[in-house]
């Protein structure tokens, strides 16, 4: 009760400076029917996130309550519809002038391309490297320097911390045009097994230089690790790109090669378009080169054909992977067409792996009846050889948007199946959204259906979802 | 969980209390140079703020109207933040260089803006003001759109605009 009064007096006597605050905040309670046979059915969940900002502070936290505890991997005999949890998944203090910003709490890093050093969250993949520590960043007219401290759950043993700390320094030259960047990172994380750690250490350096028509940026990293008393580990990764933009033609050009420089605290670019990784089966920056090229032709705002091409490799090339990526776009005025094609394919000899996948789709957005009115559609094929086993099948998507009075309506239907006259009896996802505002700050959503996840658009709207199948109501509200 | 209730019941009281402001912020340009959102507060001119992806379509769309806003429009300042993550700065570049776009681009990849505003979708289009006073905040593009935002724009700017002519009838 006497915490429940001190409370109450803070809150008011906030309130009395209370035009010195301002404050945003988002809450999204989530009502959740899931069909699943080994799973629970009701699910409810509300994740509360608020930002308060006085003079040059910002507090922030983001608060998730569920009804039952949600576990995708737990088995049903397990799980309990009384579970409750409920997580601070996010809680910093934030202090910044004209030059200095400094945070205590969790944040989210990188230094540059995420190749040193990548702290963050990847709720799609199920990724949370960010870090619980602190981080100061100071910027003049002549560098900018940011230093980071922080801990992590490892990545096995989630009971025990990991350590990262690491510092970035950035200098411009020539009016800005010419970056020259070092930077120092340390991973501390234990083993598996015991109470041993293993430290290790990336040092990088990178250099870009940016001209009204053309940018070059390269980058060089290396990586040292004590494995055990005797063995130790060491990497290297480079990556560059350069494009150039003459009047309505552009042309980029891009290079990796990382060998060795596979760990948790890092994010390395794929360099291909579709952001597919060489392997399924082997970590990010074990044994990886490549190169893309890309051709982009925009006359003027209402045209532009993209043509995209690249390739990885290892060092024997016995795993390899292209994409291949084109795209066109027409204005007409009060519509247009996007036309689309990706081809990507894979081979990895030591699990004896072959497979295509091509994706010609098709989009467009019109104006029907006065109400906006978009159509996708999408003819996947897959054709995929795993030692004996053979498989080709399709999956066609469609997707229509459009409007009833104030109410979104999005309607999409994805199909799997290797022969057409088959098509029912194959796994089918059929979904439907409505969307609307209730006033100016509250958003409702209801899904039905099942969708297969990722990065979604709809109503206009994207953002990443993971594969679901139920039923799902949302209510959004901005304050 | 009493304990809970009383802290979201706090944050309640406080926010009845709070002004709609977007917070201050300093990122990196696609340069490497950093850009301060306060270098663009001028009284009587309005700071449009777009977050968007290279991965998100409707994003795309948005991005010649808005480009069209930076030139049509004298007292308005185009701000487009990209949300895309460190690896996939090159694309942002190729996206926007290629284009020739007028507006600002600038990096929000370890999401220390999106942070601070609970940015959870995109597009997201914040019209402030000098005092950063949040006057327009809206979610998602579908063409017509343009049309709805140039028409709060004009609404936003037409104070100034009568105040221009009744200095000139004067």
């Amino acid at each position: 009760m006497k915490q429940v009064i001190v409370l109450i007096n803070i809150a008011f006597s906030i309130s009395l400076f209370a035009a010195d605050f301002s404050m945003n905040g988002i809450n999204e309670i989530e009502y959740i029917y899931k069909t699943a046979k080994d799973s629970l059915n009701h699910f409810f969940e509300d994740e509360f996130s608020f930002r308060m900002n006085y003079d040059n502070f910002t507090f922030g936290m983001k608060f998730i309550a569920e009804l039952p505890a949600y576990n995708d991997f737990e088995k049903i005999e397990h799980l309990n519809n009384d579970d409750i949890s409920y997580q601070w998944d996010e809680r910093f203090l934030s202090y910044r002038n004209k030059n200095l910003y400094i945070l205590g709490g969790n944040f989210e890093e990188n230094f540059g391309t995420g190749i040193v050093l990548r702290a963050y969250e990847d709720e799609d993949f199920d990724i949370d490297t960010r870090l619980e520590g602190g981080i100061v960043k100071y910027n003049s007219n002549l560098f900018d320097i940011t230093a980071l401290y922080g801990t992590l759950n490892n990545e096995n043993r989630p009971q025990k911390n990991d350590l990262a700390y690491g510092f970035d320094l950035e200098s411009s030259l020539f009016n800005n045009s010419l970056q020259i960047s070092g930077s120092a990172a340390s991973y501390r994380h234990i083993h598996d097994v015991g109470n041993r750690y293993s430290d290790l250490q990336v040092l990088g350096g990178r250099v870009s230089y940016f001209y009204n028509w053309f940018d070059i940026y390269v980058e060089a990293a290396s990586l040292e690790e004590e494995k055990t008393e005797i063995e130790k580990k060491t990497g290297t990764a480079y990556y560059g790109n350069i494009n150039t933009y003459l009047d309505k033609y552009s042309f980029s050009a891009g290079y990796k090669n990382y060998k060795d420089f596979d760990f948790r605290m890092n994010d390395l670019p794929t360099l291909n378009h579709s952001g597919e990784p060489l392997s399924e089966n082997l970590d990010s920056g074990y044994d990886e080169i490549g190169f893309m090229g890309e051709f982009r032709y925009n006359p003027n705002y209402f045209n532009e054909l993209i043509l995209n091409y690249s390739e990885g490799w290892n060092k024997d090339k016995t795993i390899q992977i292209s994409d291949f990526y084109t795209e066109f776009h027409h204005d007409f005025g009060n519509w247009s067409l996007t036309a689309s094609y990706e081809q990507i394919e894979k081979m990895e000899e030591p699990i004896s792996l072959w497979s295509k996948e091509i994706t010609p789709a098709l989009a467009s957005d019109l104006i029907l009846n006065e109400k906006p009115v978009y159509l996708k559609f999408e003819y996947k094929f897959y054709d995929k050889k795993h030692a004996n086993d053979k498989k080709k099948y399709y999956e066609p998507l469609l997707q229509a948007d459009f409007e009833i009075g104030k109410i979104g309506i999005s309607l999409i239907s994805q199909f799997h199946y290797d022969n057409i006259s088959q098509i029912a009896e194959n796994e089918v996802w059929l979904g439907a959204e409505i969307a609307s505002d209730i006033g100016e700050d509250t958003r409702i959503k209801l899904f039905g259906g099942k969708e297969k996840g990722g990065k979604i658009c709809r109503n206009g709207i994207c953002r990443y979802q993971s594969a679901f199948e139920g039923i799902r109501l949302e209510l959004i509200t901005n304050f | 969980m009493k304990k809970i209730l009383v802290v979201l019941a706090l944050i309640v009281t406080i926010s009845l209390f709070a002004q709609d402001k977007f917070p201050t912020f300093s990122l990196e340009n696609l340069n490497g140079q950093e850009v301060k959102l306060n270098d663009f507060l001028q009284e009587g001119e309005l700071v449009l703020i777009d977050f968007w992806a290279t991965w998100c379509k409707p994003c795309i769309k948005a991005m010649p109207e808005l480009d069209k806003i930076n030139v049509d429009y004298e007292n308005v300042t185009v701000i487009a933040i990209s949300t895309d993550r460190p690896r996939d700065i090159n694309k942002v570049k190729r996206t926007i260089r290629s284009k020739n776009f007028s507006f600002i681009t600038l990096l929000d990849s370890n999401k220390e803006l999106q942070r601070e505003i609970n940015l959870k979708n995109v597009p997201r289009t914040i019209v402030i003001n000098n005092q950063c006073e949040i006057l327009y905040d809206h979610t998602g593009f579908k063409i017509g759109d343009e049309q709805t935002l140039r028409t709060k724009l004009d609404e936003l700017l037409q104070p100034k605009q009568d105040q221009a002519k009744k200095e000139l009838d004067r």
